[in-house]
């Protein structure tokens, strides 16, 4: 019986370890946008430090309270098992941030959706060109970012993406969406696209990846035939 | 031409010595080099941003991206809000390299504001003899309106249907020759022998004295891959002049010129926002020019107050995308396929001091700004009767640059304007005239400079830039930028440093 109550003890703090580590690069990157320009490795690097080291101190501190650890863990192992709870919370912290920033890196894949729902059409041969030129337009103009406004864009994509909002936002349509966005078929995509835009909150907040997509599509001279534009307006300025 | 040479190497012997370091080379900066180099002066200039040679740009001229590298940030730069995107020049020639050229004077009244309120000495006259000095180096004409485009003919025919005051715009080139910018008109005529040129090179720390500036420390990158070395410059004066942003922040960084705490205050950013109509004809927009023609019937040069301008503009596809509703395929089948048959305005409020330049924790400029409730109603009724004069002109929809989808297809519909408002979050806002954040003026307590430029509190230093300005213009600022640079010149050259 006790070994069991001492496994539920370290799954409980792999559990907290995991899911306080990947929150903390979420609160991290709400911070930047709410701060400012604050985002480089040293300093998120000892913000997680000392957040992992005060969850693991009050996870510790709460097992010391309610569990009797001499007759979880034996007389005169205390210390070892508290260590062994300290050591899995930690291990799985790490692994929560790795996951999170992993999540943060995928970016480019959602943003790659969203062009192919905004602007695929299947029938055009010169459609792939312009798809890869509005990739590289749009990251592009996200190296070029200043840091805090990047990190809230890919906040944003996160959100976006989330099987939360996807979900939450099934129910409005009364569907039960139980993927992420870029993990949706491709019908589903557009509705969900469609109900960001047509929301008169989300709308707001969907905007600036409107815009950067828009951006990166038209500055494609791939784009221009279509709408008759020449392609000189810009040059013009400098010119004329 | 030679185009002047932009230093890739460090000097051997630092600290540089010059009578006067120039941070920036915008409108003032390039103007200010050639009014001084011209009187001798030995001229060093840092330059944050790169310098992209007239064969540069000429070669990337249809090319956005490559474009882009002449703004700050690409163009993107926001207010804490996200209200409103400032676009700003950050390369040799500032935002003279970036803007359409257009050249307006300060109105009358803005300018009599100034001198009583906020004790700029400068008078009328000599306002006027520098006006007309710069008018002569950048070669000021009117747009030809056969050359200007039929899109903005259909402002000027919303304008003559109601009476409405409007004019063809002034800007600054030589047919042929094209623009010319500050670098053109002011750096490229400097005498080269007096002047270095350090672009890539981010000034960080004015070095002072007893009170006196004595010279500048920068980050020197020869190039945008190396590692920045440290250049400094030991200058008898020191003139800032890096845009009001830029400017108020290194002063706040170096705590500088800021006893009274107004380092940073004031800030206006004629902020617009865009109405599009749509006509049955084609207008081919793209063919002519990228602005040409104003409305002024609500401005501060009719009216005696504060109003608004409307700007007649034709913007590239990857704009107009983002100022017409709806995405995607949606947004390209139903607005983007008008292009060709679309006119354009800007509405140009001209707005109270009421934005902010602070530093965040990592002592970077941000920038707070929100419309006063007076600057909505002007904006609002700027839309509208943009709006207004294009159906005036027959146009078949006109389309606002509100969040939410705003299509008047008549008269009765104007009243959708009022309803969705300028408040926050309400529309797309742009910025391309920040102005204010160092006031000028005679008084010690209200001002960071006095009517020479000259701050009240550190010797031999000297803001010029639209900084300065104690109130919005309320019309495009290069003119009267120049202008003030000229009379700041004028001073120096005039004046042994103490």
């Amino acid at each position: 019986m006790a070994f069991f109550e001492f496994l539920g003890i370290l799954v409980l703090a792999q559990v907290t370890g995991y899911g306080s580590g990947f929150m903390s690069i979420k609160i991290n990157n709400l911070l930047v946008i709410a701060l400012g320009k604050l985002w480089n490795s040293g300093h998120a690097m000892k913000r997680y430090i000392i957040s992992g080291a005060i969850v693991a101190a009050g996870f510790i501190l709460a097992v010391f309270i309610i569990f009797d650890l001499t007759t979880v863990v034996g007389a005169g192992h205390e210390i070892l098992g508290l260590a062994a709870v300290a050591v899995n919370l930690i291990i799985f912290y790490i692994i929560g941030i790795y996951h999170a920033d992993s999540r943060f890196s995928q970016a480019g894949p959602i943003m790659e959706k969203i062009v192919e729902v905004t602007y695929a059409t299947g029938h055009s041969l010169d459609e792939e060109k312009i798809r890869v030129d509005t990739i590289k337009n749009i990251n592009t103009t996200m190296a070029a970012m200043p840091e805090s406004y990047r990190v809230a864009l890919n906040l944003l994509f996160f959100f976006f993406d989330s099987r939360f909002m996807v979900f939450v936002i099934g129910l409005f349509n009364r569907q039960l969406w139980l993927n992420r966005f870029i993990n949706l078929d491709t019908d589903t995509q557009k509705n969900y696209f469609a109900f960001w835009d047509k929301n008169r909150y989300l709308h707001y907040a969907i905007q600036a990846l409107k815009s950067l997509v828009a951006f990166g599509y038209y500055t494609s001279p791939g784009t221009w035939k279509d709408i008759g534009y020449g392609g000189t307006l810009l040059g013009r300025s400098f010119w004329k | 031409m030679s185009e002047i040479i932009v230093k890739e190497k460090l000097p051997d012997k630092q600290p540089l010595e010059c009578d006067v370091c120039i941070i920036g080379s915008g409108a003032a900066g390039c103007v200010l080099a050639y009014e001084l180099a011209k009187k001798n002066k030995r001229i060093v200039i840092l330059e944050k941003g790169r310098h992209y040679s007239i064969e540069w740009i000429k070669k990337m001229q249809n090319d956005e991206h490559e474009l882009l590298r002449l703004w700050k940030n690409r163009g993107i730069f926001v207010s804490r809000n996200y209200s409103v995107n400032i676009a700003q020049g950050q390369c040799v020639g500032g935002s003279t390299m970036i803007n359409y050229g257009i050249c307006f004077e300060i109105p009358d009244d803005v300018f009599t504001d100034w001198q009583q309120n906020h004790k700029v000495s400068i008078s009328k006259d000599e306002l006027r003899a520098a006006y007309n000095r710069v008018g002569e180096m950048i070669n000021i004409r009117k747009i030809d309106p056969q050359e200007a485009g039929k899109s903005h003919v259909k402002l000027k025919e919303g304008c003559d249907k109601l009476g409405y005051s409007s004019d063809w715009m002034s800007k600054c080139y030589i047919p042929d020759k094209g623009k010319q910018s500050a670098y053109v008109s002011y750096l490229q005529k400097a005498n080269f022998e007096n002047i270095e040129l350090f672009a890539n090179c981010t000034a960080k720390e004015i070095v002072v004295q007893n009170k006196k500036a004595i010279g500048v420390i920068a980050d020197f990158k020869g190039n945008q891959f190396d590692k920045p070395k440290e250049l400094a410059v030991a200058a008898e004066r020191v003139i800032l002049s890096a845009g009001p942003i830029a400017s108020s922040e290194l002063l706040l960084q170096c705590n500088l010129s800021n006893s009274n705490g107004q380092v940073g205050k004031h800030l206006s950013v004629h902020p617009s926002s865009s109405v599009v109509a749509e006509f049955d004809e084609e207008l081919q927009g793209d063919e002519g020019y990228p602005m040409a023609f104003y409305c002024d019937e609500f401005s501060i040069r009719k009216k005696g107050t504060p109003g608004f301008v409307i700007e007649s503009v034709f913007v590239p596809p990857s704009q107009y995308a983002i100022i017409t509703p709806s995405y995607g395929l949606e947004n390209r089948d139903f607005y983007l396929s008008k292009y060709n048959h679309a006119a354009m305005a800007g509405v140009l409020v001209h707005d109270e001091p009421n934005g902010t330049v602070t530093l965040n924790w990592q002592k970077d400029a941000v920038v707070d700004y929100e419309l006063s409730k007076v600057d909505q109603k002007k904006m609002t009724e700027g839309l509208k009767q943009a709006a207004y004069l294009y159906l005036k002109a027959s146009a078949t929809r006109v389309i606002t640059g509100h969040i939410e989808k705003t299509v008047i297809e008549n008269e009765e519909q104007l009243k959708l304007i009022d309803q969705r408002g300028a408040g926050l979050g309400a529309l797309l806002m742009a910025s391309a005239h920040p102005q204010g954040g160092n006031r000028m003026g005679d008084d010690k307590l209200t001002a960071v400079v006095d009517s020479h430029c000259c701050s009240h509190e550190i010797e031999n230093l000297f803001v010029c830039d639209a900084s300065v300005f104690p109130t919005a213009v309320g019309v495009n600022p290069q003119y009267t930028v120049m202008a003030i640079a000229t009379l700041t010149a004028d001073y120096i050259n005039g004046n042994s440093p103490t």
